[in-house]
This record gives structure tokens, C-alpha cells and sequence, in this order.
């Protein structure tokens, strides 16, 4: 009887931890409302929170032997979460930094009217928190973005330095960590989840690579030797990586077949908000700032290649034309 | 800013070198101000950060469980958390609660109570000093269990302690022990116990 149980359970268990690792975001429902920038308050926290990780290696034996490597090591360990990380949390609590739904009563309450309030009671997608959106740099980010730039970017980081260990090449190692992450969107991160495929998810996680490589390497790094121990050499600044593809509404998911049933009726009912002035004036500023990223470029490649669908198709202009699947 | 302003100033007057340290000093002079308010601006942020993280404020909710389980059967528990977060922080949506955890848990076959440590990702949505949704959880608890089985097989009454790890995520719980039996007697002196339920 015990050991049926305990194989039970533990079959059950693998079977639902994957099933959680992605929170999702309405892009749209902070639309027409003011949010107040949150760069400054956001870089505060994360420099505040590297100054403690670095105190914290500074002050361990054998501190003149570390390589800068191992401190970037500490870093990703101390933002890395699985789920829910600290930094997303904070994010979506803190008094500092402002975000919609402005207060939590709210936030529970746009569970129910966001794109993917319309749902079944067994769909295990849906029971977790949904990220609140808040303003970086000029763009409207769900709190998510964060914890996929932290931990998808250490994932990343962690790939890109393997496939370099490897003898692979700075291009051959950077598609592979996009051909990684795209994978993962297509299979156990995105569809095979929540049902969604978010490029902007990974863009967040590229740029979180980024940084983490930039900690040790390249021009200015951010790390630097101080004696016997390291400091930074200069501060964080989300500037450097927050871009308009991070905006879910702008870069838009695609869906599966089960979750699109579910998501298209509440687009088309935004279809309204698309001439709004303040809608037409983001999208000009998005368009204004908009580059061709690594990750995008790999996404046309698989468009044309026929190994990925095309997600514009599920864009809320697409889906107002009637122009989606 | 700063830096570009005077260094476009500088440029531009190149060809009269008089003028040329006058417009550097001016630019910097214009520039130290605004350097100096961005870097208190960026100071004082540091300091309600550090507020925030640093004045925190100690707490206990209470937290949920109902398993189906080895050797238990049905059992329904309830047990507190002792945690510290910052103090506007609500958690009617989803907080970090870390902490001494205290439970007891009667059930069909036995009772069960337990003490350790557990990190919970809950929120209390409209209830006060409940934590409603477990969304995801860890834990460690060293548990007393006092069991009063009747089956055929084996009916004394009997207490075990030992350990539990308790994991819990999207509100599924599963817990697995190892339980030694306190009574001194001859065989069967280890349990696994297991289940899977609701909360944490």
C-alpha cells in the first residue's frame, strides 16, 4: 500500500512541477492608464541587492582566489528562483515602484476580467498569479519579464558559457541558447503549459544573458578587483536592456488551440482600444526605438524554414481584421 | 547629459582658446548640479530599498492541509507560520512567507504534529491572517506521529517520529517521511509515510 502511494505521489509530482514554471501577463489591461516610470526605483533595488552579494563573497575565506567568473556565479545563484523570484515579487508589492492593477484587491479582481479570465477550474495554467505591468524605460513590462531576465538569462548564461566550453564559436554558442529558449517556449515552458509562446519572454531571458556575461567580460566590465576582494565598477541600469520587445502587446504570444478558444473572444473585445490616441502614440514611440533583435532574426529563420508558426497572426490587430487562425 | 553638454560646447569653441576653458568650466559648473540631484535622488532610493528590506516585520499566519495518505488515510491539518516581510506589504496576492512552521494534523488512523522550517509562495486574497492559496512551497519538519490503526494485521496503538518534506505547488501538496517507532520492540521499527493533498 505505502509504496503504491509514494509512487503515486511521485509521479504525480513530476508531473505538475513543470506544469507551473511560467507566469503570465496581460499586456493590454494596463492600456490608457498612467504608470509612473519605474527605472530609477528598479535600479536602486537591483544594485542594491548586487552590493550584497558582493559584500557577502567579499567577505568569505579564500576571497583573493576567486576568480571574476565564480563572483558571477554568486550573482546568478542569488537572483535565480524557481517560479516565484524575489525580484518579481518585489516588483509587484513594493511601494516603490508603480504598476496596474494598482492594488492587489485589484489585481485579484483583473484574474477574472484579464485575457485569460476565461478559463475552467481544472486548468492548472491559470492557477497561478498573473504578473502585474509596470514601466521601465519607457516600456510597459509585466512583472514576469524580470524573473525571465534574472533566472531565464542565468539559464542562458549558463548554456552560452557550455557551448563556448566546448569550442564553440560566440555566434555558433548564441544560437544555441536562442535555439534553447525557443525550444523551450514551443514545448515544456510555453504550449505545453500555460499555452502560450511568448517571444518576449525571451527576449527578457537573451538580455538577462547579456548582462550576466557583461558582469566579467567585454569592454566595461561590471565586475572589478578592489583590493582582495571585487566591487562594481559601475551601477546597473535596466536602460542598457529593457527594449520594446519585451511588451507582450507589442511583441505579441501565440496560443495553442485550447487557449486561443479562450483568449480570442477578450481580444476582440479590445479591438476598440487599438485607435485609441494613447495606444497610436505608444506604438509610434515602440516603432520609433524598435530593432531587429538576435532572437527575432532566429524567429524569421524558423518562420521560413517551416519550424515555427508565424505568431503575428495571433496579434490584437490581426485578431480585430480577422485575419487569426 | 552633463558630460555630452560640455564636451559639445567644448568642441564647438575649439578655435578660440580663450573662450574655450571659460565654456569647459561653465559646462561644468552647469553639470554639477544636475550630477549632484541624480546621485542624491539615486542615494535616497538606496535608502528606502534598504528600508524596506531591512525594517521587516514579524508576523504569524495561519496555513492549511488535507491529505489522503500512508499511514494517516484522510487527515486535515493546521499550522502557523512565523515569518518577517517588509510592513506595507499586504500579501492579498502572492508573498514569500519563510519561517518556523508549527502543524497539527488529526486524521482517520492517527494524529500528527510537526515543527520545521518552510518557504511558502502563498496569498491570503481577502482573509486576513490566512494564507488561503499555497501556490508553491518547500519544507522540512520533524514530526510526531501517534497512530491508533485497528487493522487485523495490527492493531496496538503506536508513536513514531522522524522527518517530512513536504513540497507543495499550484496548491498540490505532496509529502513523503521516514518515521522510527519510539516503542522498543523487535522488527518494524521504520515507517515511510506519503501523501498527496491540498495546501501545504
Amino acid at each position: 500500500m505505502s509504496r503504491r502511494v509514494i509512487a503515486c505521489c511521485l509521479v504525480l509530482a513530476l508531473v505538475a512541477a513543470p506544469a507551473t514554471r511560467a507566469l503570465e501577463t496581460d499586456p493590454y489591461e494596463a492600456w490608457t492608464h498612467e504608470i509612473a516610470d519605474g527605472t530609477d526605483a528598479l535600479n536602486a533595488k537591483i544594485n542594491y541587492e548586487l552590493q550584497k552579494v558582493i559584500e557577502r563573497v567579499n567577505g568569505r575565506r579564500g576571497i583573493r582566489r576567486l576568480t571574476c567568473d565564480t563572483v558571477a556565479d554568486h550573482v546568478t545563484a542569488h537572483f535565480r528562483m524557481l517560479i516565484f523570484h524575489p525580484i518579481e515579487i518585489w516588483a509587484s508589492k513594493s511601494p516603490l515602484i508603480d504598476r496596474y492593477p494598482p492594488t492587489e484587491e485589484a489585481e485579484l479582481q483583473s484574474r477574472e476580467t484579464n485575457i485569460f479570465g476565461n478559463h475552467g477550474p481544472w486548468d492548472i495554467g491559470t492557477w497561478l498569479p498573473f504578473g502585474p505591468t509596470i514601466e521601465i524605460h519607457g516600456v510597459r513590462i509585466g512583472t514576469d519579464k524580470l524573473a525571465h531576465f534574472f533566472s531565464g538569462g542565468s539559464s542562458y548564461y549558463a548554456l552560452y558559457r557550455r557551448a563556448q566550453r566546448q569550442g564553440k564559436s560566440a555566434a555558433e554558442a548564441e544560437r544555441t541558447v536562442i535555439d534553447r529558449g525557443i525550444f523551450s517556449e514551443q514545448t515544456y515552458l510555453g504550449y505545453g503549459t500555460s499555452g502560450v509562446m511568448s517571444p518576449a519572454d525571451l527576449e527578457a531571458n537573451y538580455r538577462g544573458m547579456t548582462f550576466y556575461l557583461g558582469l566579467c567580460n567585454g569592454d566595461s566590465p561590471q565586475l572589478e578587483r578592489d583590493g582582495d576582494g571585487y566591487r562594481l565598477a559601475r551601477s546597473f541600469d535596466a536602460r542598457e536592456y529593457v527594449t520594446v520587445d519585451w511588451d507582450e502587446s507589442y511583441n505579441n504570444s501565440g496560443f495553442n488551440k485550447r487557449r486561443w478558444k479562450k483568449v480570442r473572444p477578450r481580444l476582440l473585445g479590445l479591438c476598440a482600444l487599438l485607435d485609441h490616441p494613447w495606444v497610436v502614440a505608444q506604438r509610434r514611440r515602440y516603432r520609433e526605438r524598435d530593432t531587429e533583435t538576435p532572437t527575432e532574426l532566429r524567429m524569421r529563420q524558423l518562420i521560413d524554414e517551416g519550424k515555427q508558426e508565424d505568431l503575428s497572426v495571433y496579434s490584437l490587430d490581426a485578431t480585430c481584421e480577422g485575419a487569426g487562425p | 547629459m552633463g558630460v555630452e553638454t560640455s564636451s559639445g560646447e567644448f568642441t564647438a569653441l575649439k578655435p578660440k582658446p580663450i573662450l574655450g576653458p571659460a565654456a569647459l568650466l561653465a559646462g561644468c559648473l552647469l553639470a554639477a548640479p544636475s550630477y549632484g540631484a541624480e546621485d542624491g535622488a539615486e542615494r535616497s532610493l538606496m535608502e528606502l530599498v534598504r528600508e524596506e528590506d531591512e525594517r521587516l516585520k514579524v508576523r504569524w499566519d495561519l496555513f492549511p492541509r488535507v491529505r489522503a495518505g500512508y499511514p494517516q488515510s484522510i487527515s486535515a491539518g493546521l499550522g502557523v507560520v512565523r515569518y518577517r516581510l517588509p510592513e506595507s506589504w499586504e500579501c492579498v496576492t502572492t508573498c514569500p512567507f519563510r519561517g518556523l512552521t508549527l502543524q497539527v494534523e488529526p486524521g482517520i488512523r492517527g494524529i500528527q504534529l510537526s515543527a520545521g522550517f518552510g518557504t511558502l509562495v502563498a496569498e491570503k486574497r481577502r482573509k486576513a491572517r490566512f494564507l488561503s492559496d499555497v501556490h508553491l512551497a518547500f519544507g522540512v519538519k520533524g514530526v510526531l506521529l501517534h497512530r491508533w490503526d485497528s487493522s487485523a494485521l495490527d492493531s496496538a496503538e503506536r508513536t513514531f517520529a522522524g522527518i517530512e518534506l513536504s513540497h507543495t505547488v499550484t496548491r498540490i501538496n505532496f509529502s513523503i517521511g521516514t518515521l522510527r517507532r519510539l516503542e522498543r520492540v523487535q522488527g518494524g521499527d521504520w515507517i515511510v509515510t506519503a501523501g498527496m493533498g491540498w495546501g501545504f
